[in-house]
Parts: C-alpha cells; sequence; structure tokens
C-alpha cells in the first residue's frame, strides 16, 4: 500500500466503533432531526444537524468526551464546558456552580425579595380561605453542608456574614414573621444525620438523597410516617446525577453507599390532591411520592414553567383549567432552594393572587 | 464546515484526500474543485452562486483588460464592483447606522429606512481581495489572464484557503495549477503540519479563550487589574494561536496535494519592532495592502508627509477591514501611529516594548465596544477602582488548565522555528513525529468533542 494512505488511515481512527466498549451517562437531548429540503439546506440547518449527528456518532466520541473531562477535571477541578460546569471539592464531592455562587453573592436586591415574601404570604392566606393548605419547603444548598471540601481557589473574600447567605436567613425569619406555613429541610437532614451520621447530600448528586426526600414527604403528611429504619443502598438516579453527566474516565463522585428510606406504612386519612412548584426538588419528592403512591392527585408546576401530571407535560398556561386544578388542591408545596432566592416562589403566588 | 469539525477531520477531508490520490493527475484540479464546491456549498449555499457569477465575471474581465482601449475604465469598474459588493455585504449596516445617528444628533427633519440584518458571506473579505488583486496583476502585467474559468474558480475558492485566508496572489498559484509534483517527502510534512495547526487550535486557542471570553463578559464593576491582564494575555495567545493555526492548517492541506502555499506568519510575538511584527503577523493581507494600497498611493515616493498619510490610512483601512466597528478602525490607527513613530524617529520599540504594545492593540480588538476598550484599559492601569482580584472565584476564572495552557502558549513562542523545523525533518526518526501527531490528534479530537462549536475568531473577517 502507498505510504500516503497511512494518513487516511490516521484521520479515520477515530470512526472505529467503541460503544460496546465506552458510553456515556447522563441525560442529554438529541436536536430534532432536520429533514432534508431545498430550505434547510439553503439556510444550513441541514448541514449542522448532519455534522452534530456524525460528531456524536463517530465510533470514539464517548471515550474522547472522557479523556477530555479527565484532563479538565484532574487540572482545574472543573469542567470547561459551560453545559453541565460541575465544581470538584476535595474528597470527591461534586458540586453545581450556582451553589457557589450564592456563596460568593456579594450584592442582594432585598426590597425584591421582601416584595415576593410579601406575595407568598398574601396568597398563602387567601389559598387557606378556599381551604387549601400552601407550605414552603426550605432546601438548603449543598454546599452549606460540604463548605470546608470547597477548595481554597474556588472561594473569594466577602464580608462576613456573606451577603448571599445572610439574605437567606433574614427572608427565613421574614417568612415565619408573617406565619408563612415553611417546612426546614435543615431539620430533617439533622435528623438524618443522627440517625444514620449521614450528611443528607450524597457526594455525587445535586440534590438531596431519597431518604430525606422521603422523610420530607412523612412532614408533609398528616399524620406523619418514618422512613426509618433506614437499609443500606448505593446512591442512584438523582443521588448521583452530578457524577452520571461527569463522562471521566477519572472516578470522581463515584456511586457512594448510603442509606435508603425502609418500608414505610402510611395511614392516609383521605385521598389527596397535591401540587408541587418548584425546582427539581419537587421532581425528586414527586418521585418518591409516586413510589409510595402517597397521593391520589399528584401535578408538579416545574419553576412554574412546564406543567407535568406523571403522564404528560405542557406549558403552565393560566385559564379555566388552571383555575379548577388549584382549586382542587388539597395541598400546594412551593420550594425555596437556598441558592435561587432571588426567584423565591417562581411567581406562582403573583398568580394565585391575581387569577383566584 | 470548519476544519476542526469531526465531520471535515474524518469524513470530508480521508474522502477528498483518497480520491485525491486515486485519481489520475490529469483530474487532480477537477477533484479538488468539486470538493472545494462543496465545501464552500456546505457552509454558505446561498451564497456559492453569487462567488461563481462574480468570479466568472471577473475572468471574463481579466481577458477584456487585454484587449480593451479603455483599460484603465475596464479595471475601474471591475475593482468597483467587488468593492460595492464587500460594502453591501460587510459595511452598509455600519454605515447607515451611523448615517442614522449623524441625522439624529443634527436633529434632521428625516431619517434614513432601517435595513434589514444581511448575512455575511463565508470568508467574503478575502475571496474580495483576490478577485481585486486578480485584476491588478493582469493590468500590471504581473500575472498572465487564467486560461480556463475552473483553474479560476479553483484559485478563488480552494477549500484549505477560500474562507479564512492566507489571501493568494493568482501568480503565486497559477504555476501550481497547471502542474505541481507529489512528493512522499512533503505530503507527510504537510501532514505533521496540518496536525499541529490543528492542535493549536485544539489544544491551546481554545483553551486559553475561556478565561478572556468570561472575563470579557462581566460587568464593568468586575474588571479589576489581575483579571483584565489575564484576559488580555489570553486574547493575545488566543489570537495568534487561532489564526495561524487555520494557516498552518491550510498550509499542511496544501502540501499534501502538492501546492506550496507561502507563510503567512513568522513568529510575530518574537519582532522587535512594530514594524517587524507586521511582516510577520498575517503576511498575506499585509503584503495586500502594500501592492494594492499603499503603493498605488504612492508608497514612499511622495515626499516624507505623504508617506506618513499614505501609511496611516493603510492601517485606518486595514482596521475597517477586520470589522465593521469604529474600535477595529481605531485599531487600525493605533498600530499606524505606532509605525509612524519608529519611522519619524528611526528606532524600533524593541522586543518587549512591541509584545506589551501588541497586546494593548488586542484590547482594542477584543472588546466589544469603545467603552468596553475603555473599562479595560483603565483596569489593566490599576485606575477603574475595582477589587483588584475580583469577587468570582479565581479558580472560575482561570481554571488551572487554562493557566498551564497559557503558560504553554507563552512559553511556545520563541520555541515555534524549532517546531516548525522537527515537523519538517524527514531525518528525524518517524516514530517520534508519528507519536507526536498521535498524542496532539487525540488532545485536539477529545476537546473538539467535548465542545459543541468551536469557530475560529478570523471567521468574522
Amino acid at each position: 500500500m502507498n505510504s500516503r494512505f497511512l494518513i487516511i488511515l490516521f484521520l479515520l481512527i477515530p470512526l472505529i466503533p467503541t460503544s460496546r466498549l465506552f458510553f456515556l451517562r447522563g441525560a442529554t437531548t438529541a436536536p430534532e432531526k432536520v429533514p432534508l429540503t431545498l430550505s434547510s439546506v439553503w439556510t444550513g440547518k441541514y448541514q449542522e444537524w448532519v455534522e452534530g449527528h456524525f460528531a456524536r456518532h463517530v465510533g470514539f466520541y464517548a471515550p474522547l468526551i472522557n479523556l477530555d473531562n479527565m484532563i479538565n477535571l484532574a487540572f482545574s477541578e472543573t469542567r470547561l464546558n459551560s453545559n453541565g460546569c460541575v465544581v470538584i471539592a476535595h474528597n470527591d464531592v461534586l458540586l453545581s456552580p450556582d451553589e457557589v455562587a450564592l456563596f460568593r453573592q456579594r450584592k442582594v436586591d432585598w426590597p425584591a425579595i421582601e416584595k415576593k415574601i410579601q406575595l407568598l404570604s398574601e396568597a398563602s392566606q387567601k389559598l387557606k380561605k378556599l381551604g387549601i393548605e400552601m407550605k414552603l419547603v426550605f432546601v438548603p444548598s449543598k454546599l452549606s453542608y460540604f463548605v470546608k471540601e470547597l477548595p481554597e481557589r474556588w472561594q473569594v473574600e466577602t464580608p462576613e456574614p456573606r451577603p448571599g447567605l445572610a439574605a437567606v436567613q433574614q427572608a427565613m425569619a421574614r417568612l415565619q414573621s408573617l406565619q408563612v406555613p415553611i417546612l426546614d429541610v435543615r431539620d430533617i437532614l439533622e435528623k438524618i444525620r443522627k440517625e444514620t451520621g449521614e450528611i443528607g447530600y450524597p457526594r455525587g448528586g445535586r440534590h438531596l438523597y431519597q431518604l430525606a426526600s422521603c422523610e420530607i414527604l412523612g412532614m408533609l403528611q398528616k399524620p406523619n410516617f418514618t422512613c426509618f429504619p433506614a437499609v443500606p443502598g448505593v446512591a442512584t438516579g438523582n443521588e448521583s446525577d452530578i457524577h452520571e453527566c461527569l463522562n471521566s474516565f477519572h472516578p470522581f463522585g463515584q456511586r457512594e453507599k448510603l442509606s435508603k428510606p425502609g418500608p414505610v406504612q402510611t395511614e392516609r386519612k383521605a385521598p389527596r390532591k397535591v401540587l408541587l412548584v418548584g425546582s427539581s426538588f419537587m421532581r425528586e419528592l414527586e418521585t418518591e411520592a409516586r413510589r409510595l403512591k402517597l397521593y391520589e392527585d399528584l401535578h408538579i408546576f416545574y419553576y412554574n414553567k412546564s406543567h407535568e401530571n406523571g403522564v404528560s407535560s405542557k406549558p403552565v398556561k393560566i385559564d379555566d383549567e388552571w383555575r379548577n386544578l388549584i382549586k382542587s388542591r388539597d395541598l400546594i408545596v412551593v420550594d425555596f432552594f437556598e441558592p435561587q432566592l432571588d426567584t423565591l416562589g417562581h411567581g406562582f403566588a403573583e398568580q394565585v393572587l391575581r387569577e383566584l | 464546515m470548519l476544519f476542526t469539525s469531526i465531520f471535515f477531520l474524518t469524513l470530508f477531508l480521508p474522502l477528498f484526500l483518497s480520491s485525491y490520490y486515486l485519481c489520475p493527475a490529469i483530474w487532480r484540479n477537477r477533484v479538488a474543485l468539486v470538493f472545494s464546491l462543496f465545501f464552500y456549498l456546505w457552509g454558505a449555499p446561498q451564497f456559492l452562486p453569487v462567488v461563481l457569477v462574480v468570479g466568472a465575471g471577473n475572468y471574463w474581465l481579466s481577458h477584456h483588460l487585454g484587449r480593451s482601449s479603455h483599460r484603465r475604465l475596464w479595471l475601474g469598474l471591475g475593482i468597483g464592483i467587488h468593492l460595492a459588493i464587500l460594502f453591501y455585504y460587510k459595511y452598509l449596516l455600519f454605515f447607515s447606522g451611523q448615517l442614522s445617528l449623524l441625522l439624529t444628533m443634527l436633529e434632521a427633519p428625516f431619517s434614513l429606512p432601517k435595513l434589514p440584518e444581511i448575512l455575511l458571506p463565508l470568508g467574503v473579505s478575502f475571496i474580495t481581495f483576490e478577485q481585486i488583486s486578480y485584476l491588478m496583476d493582469v493590468y500590471r502585467g504581473d500575472g498572465t489572464p487564467a486560461r480556463k474559468l475552473t483553474d479560476y474558480w479553483l484559485f478563488l475558492l480552494l477549500f484549505p484557503h477560500s474562507i479564512a485566508g492566507p489571501i493568494f496572489r493568482w501568480k503565486d498559484l497559477d504555476g501550481q495549477i497547471q502542474h505541481r509534483d507529489l512528493q512522499t517527502g512533503d505530503i507527510f510534512n504537510g501532514f505533521f503540519r496540518f496536525i499541529y495547526g490543528l492542535g493549536k487550535k485544539a489544544v491551546i486557542a481554545n483553551i486559553v479563550a475561556f478565561p478572556s471570553d468570561q472575563i470579557y463578559s462581566l460587568p464593568k464593576t468586575e474588571v479589576g487589574f489581575w483579571v483584565s491582564w489575564i484576559a488580555a494575555i489570553g486574547y493575545m495567545l488566543q489570537i495568534y494561536f487561532d489564526f495561524s493555526a487555520y494557516s498552518d492548517m491550510a498550509i499542511g492541506i496544501g502540501q499534501m496535494i502538492g501546492f506550496s502555499f507561502k507563510e503567512n506568519f513568522l513568529f510575530p510575538y518574537t519582532a522587535n519592532s512594530i514594524t517587524d511584527f507586521w511582516k510577520r503577523w498575517h503576511i498575506s493581507l499585509t503584503s495586500w495592502f502594500r501592492l494594492y494600497l499603499y503603493i498605488p498611493l504612492g508608497g514612499n515616493r511622495v515626499g516624507e508627509a505623504r508617506t506618513y498619510l499614505n501609511v496611516f490610512f493603510v492601517f485606518l483601512v486595514s482596521g475597517l477591514w477586520h470589522g465593521s466597528s469604529w474600535h477595529f478602525v481605531i485599531w487600525g490607527a493605533f498600530h499606524g501611529i505606532l509605525i509612524l513613530i519608529e519611522r519619524f524617529f528611526k528606532i524600533s520599540f524593541g522586543a518587549f516594548a512591541t509584545f506589551v504594545l501588541v497586546l494593548l492593540g488586542w484590547v482594542l480588538f477584543r472588546a466589544t465596544d469603545m467603552g468596553q476598550a475603555t473599562t479595560f484599559f483603565r483596569a489593566m492601569a490599576g485606575l477603574s477602582g475595582n477589587p483588584t482580584i475580583i469577587t468570582y472565584p479565581f479558580a472560575q476564572i482561570l481554571p488551572y488548565r487554562c493557566l498551564v495552557t497559557m503558560v504553554i502558549g507563552l512559553a511556545m513562542i520563541p520555541f515555534e522555528p524549532k517546531i516548525y523545523a522537527f515537523l519538517e525533518n524527514n531525518k528525524v526518526g518517524s516514530l517520534v513525529r508519528w507519536t507526536f501527531a498521535g498524542a496532539v490528534y487525540l488532545m485536539a479530537m477529545a476537546g473538539i468533542a467535548n465542545s459543541t462549536y468551536n469557530p475560529f475568531i478570523y471567521f468574522r473577517f
């Protein structure tokens, strides 16, 4: 063979199929297929899709990404890719950058937060008059439990108390003074720590672990139930989500052993219709509630933008269906995730006050 | 289709090279033209007809120039058409915006209609300059008109250079289009040069871009002393390793198919004066401005004052060529003034001062507008009043990988001549060169696979 064809063989190496040996973990959304039409070619959309599709199906795609992430993480404690950026703390703790953002936040728009708190208070009163219970669930930042693990390079000198964290405490105090029902997950995590010695956040995940979600539902459910005694288990799903999307040869935050909820005895007095409003922490509660078959009818307004009922998903739209759904609820749970203080309530209180 | 796309690297390029090597020598231009047409069609289908028609018109005009008694008129018409096309696509919106602003300031009783967005054709600045140089060379007798239209189209669209240079002159390529040899040694040298360029882009430029991209998107109040310097150095390395990488890849592919393209960069950051810098940076563009603007303006044969004016004007135009925005024009003026200072005082700034001055110039170049450039200059001088470090974690602004890559990039600058010599030294054991190529290719492909969008900076022009 002519030696110049060595070059071609060299360039073709990445096409060798490796999908049986290597694969990418974590959720990705494949771009929608663009049909081959004159218009799609003319605008370049077809070419863009073909190039992306081809790249994702090259044999070495997965190992190449793993290799690059390994280099990034080993060097820099972070991924350089802006998608799914991760901070590696000591002892293989994986953090999301928004956790660090709260930690370093210098300026807080308190009047705007105060207004959101007022609206939540008024919405809670209004719903109460309609016979609907509204509860806020305060979910602490994962970083607050692993702050000692944060590498020095990621810390920023800010005045103590750190303005972002102080504002959260101020918001909590204000919500309590206005008698907004609020469930503080920190108490639950403390209980878990005493019982199992574990922190309620898995090292490789962004979210609370299953036992904590189970306990939150226990506190929301009347009468209470307890998820203890816990049984040994391995982090799965959301408990390992950052690790799952890391895709690195290096075993950062690899699946850890942690306590899982044991068999739960529920004593339901009446079927309950529930709405969860908020971030992916609400999704965790939803998953756990469905597993435990706790509620008769469960809906979630994910970031108050997408309406999901366990079967289908559609945008949240204010109409008669929305009003009927709200009025038919026994319990509405709104999350207050610590790093997302700026979006407290997700605009739900304003809608309730305006539309009901 | 970018040279750093997986589609190009593992499908287009191997397919092209296989077809090129397998076909008889007399078919090779056709194979190169077909693949080049596909390459341009793939990236900008709506503009290919424009390039082909305008190219055909230029080809006709070049032949007509020899026969016509109104040669000067035809030349002016040809150049006028090319400049009008460039103006329409690249500058119309900018100048109409400036005119509207002026009318508003003068409180004129009428206003200009708002123009729709105009898409910039791929490589329009490069192709326009090549068309003009072809016409002027034929007019001056510095080259003969292309024998076949397909030869001329190949000159314009040959895919290694069509969208981001280097800017060719017809006479440099004419003979090679007619006849070129495929030497195995050259093919391998070209291949290693291509891989080296790929590495410069994907392993260095893309990584050092990370801190400067982040810092340039910070709010004004966050730009302090250290971060502004990190951004400036990061961008200085990025623009060199990005743009020269493209030239390396273009030259490398050219060598792999028997062409010998002129160098476009000669280690510009080792220059010991601004004049020297411009002999080493984007050489094909500097040569173009010298041959087709500076010399026709009279060059240095028209008295000292006019010479200074000519130099300054050329740099203003060069700034505008890089982008339709005032900060590009001011960047051009900045370099023009520095060159005039060197000429007037008959001095050279020296290597270190040149390096710093070029770096300051890149701040003007990278900024989104003059306001941002001023913010960065104030911060670099320690006059911003902002915190010296930053309220963002240092690790987020400058991850270790970026820091290490910046250091490697800076350290590579004086050693690049040796790296090129190593790549072209056929006596070096092939195992060493192949290991080098394998490691660079692996790192580059890993970075490319892990990124979704990887444009070259110079595609804007």
